[in-house]
């Protein structure tokens, strides 16, 4: 009968050592037991070792099948699940195409120049609109260790945040070419003054573009009228506008017109593509600091923000300068557009490059070195 | 004769975050984190390539936030004993691992790891990085920029300029504190520019800044050498924008080099991975499970199951992409030198701290990039923003575009839902702090020292980065708490100037506790 391969490796060994390679694995022989027995005894047990280890191999293979299959079933509901999300998606875009619609009704509707008596326009809710972040950036049951709930901070007394300082002030900031942010704040007393003049006792936030006029309260080119829920100190306004100037005001319907409670200073969006001017250059020695230049400048500067294009007419002019300096400028080939493409729109692509390198490894970092993450997956 | 340069720029920066409250506090970690992973390994970089004779210019900016906890002894004390626990984990993990070669090989590479930062540290560098990073702009090698002093989002302090001279002048003096010179540059927080920021940089005598691409692109009229030369800004200050070609070929989530497969996986660490008894002496005391640093897979793919890191792939693909990125810049200046006429400066910013925390291997990546563009090829050159400009003084005239580099290019990341009602705190403490300078400073020491802390409450909570924590929606609870904290202390202490009864023990609780830059000049918040 061929020798099993268990029990092949054991035949060159002494009795003794047979025995105590038994007592290690627990076999039960006695010192009477003959060499061969004692082998057969521990052969019975590697053979059974390599039985269990075949049923476990067994085991991982049906496992791991069991796993292929929850796998594939948990795909299947992911892509379930990326079904819903695109047919969420598609909801949202046909209500941003309705929002968009909307604001295009409005901006014929409302973008009139306004005339004396105020007339009732579409108020629009307050939409924002954000993209969907891709999920799965971190896988989340790595992080279910620890109890935050015992991580204690040090109180010092120092109370809470007030709601409102009572005062009067309006902020406003052009935050992207298409959004405009503000907040403004109010005392009870001014609230309770402007109600009583005015005709439906409501607050409106009221949004001008005053691009190219001198806003005096009744000119503006058009505007957006919102009516302020009550307790809302902040506004989104979807103004969509690159370029163009903005004032935003709280005010009251009366039977005058608007009565301004509050009037923001002029903001104006930011640009959102490139633009062609006459293009000037100016030679300004790193060495010199910009206070002497000023000084050279002397009071032919009115502004130090005017400093490099009148050193640069200066220059033109060949005047006589305390440094060396190029002449003739140069004037300069407009390749901008063979490298970015027509009215920039290789910048846009671009846009979106900032966004996917450094907002997603910095949240990553956020993310993975906080406290709040652990909470929050718990 | 070189075509054209490469200007490569990190930007180091991390809130102030410093809490001897607590024997140990989790976001402190941030920072520690930071010296084991980025800032000694690019100083042990610096180190190497100055020895071997390489000639290579980085830019670096250094924030005054981080440079401040760099010089805080609490801190240096505290990363010293926060390294001594790694060297006591990676020792017991090379008993653990005896008969796991693959991963007792990694154990032991940790732990001479962490036994050569402790040298670094604390034997060659006495605790005093500042003064390392110091010696190698002094050497010539590398040029540090500042950024606002404690990296407040500029365009939303706009309406009080006194807000935005007191960020850009206590950034100067901190600066010249710790590195004995004038920045010459700076890196504006967030990139966040808005029309006019250069009126303040021009009293700090500040001569350039950087835009992300579109604030240059966008500016008026749009500049002819697009962002492949620095542009002036009407007021004289100098402007320079982002390449996106080489930013995105390190940092693209899709095609960007740190998502090789042999590098190591960022996610994996043994701080989640062990027994929660054998590695509860090495989390936060609370229990609460952190990472260690100690990482032993590799990315291996888009899989759970992942395969042992082996050093040497990892660096060997270090060096490969190292190889391609310096080939992509020879063909992309060549090509830019031939089609502007000029030799064209690239500029390629990253965040330091996802050098070697994010991307393990990144600072050898550097290090290989130094060492090929200075032996291998003779397209290009690396340079600093201030050599460009003193070797090319000449440049267009830009009226720059508002902009940041936040996601979508503006300032949605800082004014969103989850941020915007931290502004009407802020702007009023910012009008507050005008009338304590204006209106109350000089009159009795007490009172003074009482503002001089009214100013940094302010500048802290005005850390962009807790709006940006509070947008993506982690650490939300500590960002919060640390930017109410920061303005209800100001408040406290406007209040008591004003009715002249200031609490001398409580304030000096509040100095001990928030004791960024000591000495602060009331006379900018005028």
């Amino acid at each position: 009968m061929p020798r099993k391969k268990s029990t092949t490796n054991l035949i060159g060994r002494t009795k003794e050592e047979l025995l105590r390679l038994a007592k290690k694995f627990k076999v039960e022989v006695s010192s009477s037991m003959t060499k061969e027995q004692i082998i057969k005894m521990l052969g019975n047990l590697a053979d059974k070792a390599e039985d269990a280890t075949k049923k476990a191999k067994t085991q991982i293979e049906k496992t791991k099948e069991l796993a292929k299959e929850k796998i594939k079933q948990s795909r299947k509901k992911a892509a379930e699940q990326i079904e819903k999300t695109k047919k969420i998606a598609k909801k949202v875009e046909s209500v941003s195409k309705g929002i968009k619609k909307s604001v295009d009704v409005f901006k014929k509707a409302s973008f009139t120049k306004p005339k004396g008596e105020p007339e009732a326009r579409i108020v629009l809710e307050k939409v924002e609109v954000r993209p969907v972040h891709g999920t799965g950036e971190v896988e989340p049951s790595k992080y279910d260790m620890g109890d935050m709930s015992r991580r204690k901070f040090v109180e010092e007394a120092l109370g809470t945040l007030p709601e409102s300082y009572e005062v009067d002030t309006i902020y406003v900031v052009p935050r992207d070419p298409e959004w405009i942010f503000c907040y403004w704040d109010l005392s009870r007393e001014t609230v309770r003054h402007y109600l009583t003049q005015s005709v439906d006792n409501k607050l409106y936030i009221k949004i001008n573009d005053v691009t190219d006029v001198i806003y005096d309260g009744g000119n503006a080119n058009r505007y957006l009228l919102y009516e302020i829920p009550y307790g809302t100190r902040n506004w989104y306004a979807f103004v969509d506008a690159p370029e163009r100037d903005f004032v935003v005001e709280i005010v009251v319907k009366s039977r005058y017109g608007f009565l301004p409670i509050l009037r923001s200073k002029t903001v104006r969006m930011p640009p959102a593509s490139m633009s062609h001017g006459e293009v000037a250059f100016v030679t300004i020695p790193f060495d010199i600091p910009l206070v002497r230049i000023k000084e050279i400048l002397g009071p032919r500067l009115k502004d130090i923000s005017e400093l490099a294009y009148l050193l640069s007419k200066l220059q033109r002019e060949q005047r006589e300068l305390p440094f060396p300096y190029i002449s003739p400028l140069p004037e300069g080939a407009v390749l901008i557009e063979e490298l970015w493409g027509p009215n920039g729109e290789g910048v846009r692509r671009y846009l979106k490059g900032s966004e996917e390198i450094l907002e997603r490894l910095r949240r990553s970092l956020v993310w993975n070195l906080s406290s709040d993450s652990v909470i929050k997956e718990r | 004769m070189e075509k054209g340069y490469l200007a490569i720029l990190l930007h180091a920066h991390l809130p102030f975050v410093r809490h001897p409250e607590y024997d140990e506090f989790l976001e402190e970690d941030w920072f520690y984190e930071a010296i084991s992973e980025t800032y000694l390994p690019l100083l042990d970089v610096f180190e190497g390539l100055a020895n071997d004779g390489v000639g290579f210019h980085l830019n670096l900016t250094i924030s005054p936030s981080l440079a401040s906890m760099m010089n805080d002894e609490l801190l240096r004390n505290r990363y010293l004993k926060h390294l001594y626990r790694l060297i006591d984990l990676t020792g017991k993990e090379i008993d653990r691992t005896r008969h796991q070669p693959e991963f007792n090989a990694l154990a032991w590479f940790y732990h001479t790891r962490f036994q050569r930062l402790r040298y670094l540290f604390e034997e060659k560098y006495h605790k005093d990085l500042i003064a390392q990073f110091r010696r190698f702009q002094d050497a010539g090698y590398i040029e540090i920029l500042t950024v606002g002093a404690t990296h407040g989002f500029l365009p939303l302090m706009e309406d009080h300029p006194w807000a935005v001279r007191a960020q850009i002048l206590t950034a100067r003096d901190y600066h010249r504190k710790c590195f004995g010179r004038d920045p010459k540059g700076i890196w504006l927080p967030e990139c966040a520019y808005f029309n006019g920021v250069e009126r303040f940089l021009f009293e700090a005598d500040i001569r350039y800044f950087i835009l992300d691409t579109h604030g240059l692109l966008y500016g008026k009229p749009a500049p002819v050498y697009g962002v492949y030369a620095p542009i002036f800004t009407p007021y004289g200050v100098a402007a320079y924008g982002r390449d996106p070609e080489s930013s995105k070929q390190v940092w693209s989530a899709e095609e960007g080099y740190p998502g090789d497969f042999d590098y190591r996986e960022f996610y994996r660490d043994v701080g989640f991975d062990l027994d929660y008894d054998y590695i509860k002496p090495y989390i936060h005391p609370d229990g609460i499970r952190i990472f260690t640093g100690v990482k032993y897979y590799r990315i291996t793919g888009k899989t759970k199951h992942k395969q042992p890191y082996n050093r040497d792939a990892a660096l060997n693909k270090a060096a490969i992409h190292a190889g391609n990125f310096m080939f992509n810049r020879e063909r992309q200046i060549e090509y830019l030198n031939s089609k502007l006429g000029i030799k064209p400066i690239v500029l390629a910013p990253y965040d330091a701290e996802l050098f070697g925390h994010w991307w393990f291997e990144g600072p050898e990546f550097l290090n290989y990039l130094f060492r090929k563009i200075y032996y291998d090829q003779n397209i290009f050159k690396t340079i600093t923003l201030s050599e460009y400009l003193r070797r090319f003084p000449t440049q267009q005239i830009v009226n720059p575009a508002r902009s940041s580099w936040g996601n979508k290019g503006y300032y949605e990341v800082w004014v969103e839902g989850s941020n915007a009602w931290i502004y009407p705190h802020l702007h009023m403490a910012e009008k507050r702090m005008n009338e304590l300078a204006n209106n109350f400073y000089g009159k009795n020491d007490i009172e003074n020292r009482a503002i001089r802390q009214a100013a940094r409450e302010l500048l802290l909570a005005q850390s962009s980065d807790w709006a940006f924590i509070m947008k993506t929606g982690t650490a939300v609870e500590y960002a919060r708490k640390r930017f109410t904290d920061h303005i209800l202390r100001f408040t406290r202490i406007y209040n008591e100037v004003k009715s002249h009864s200031v609490n001398l023990d409580w304030l000096k609780s509040v100095e001990e506790r928030d004791n960024i830059f000591p000495d602060i000049n009331v006379e900018y918040f005028k």
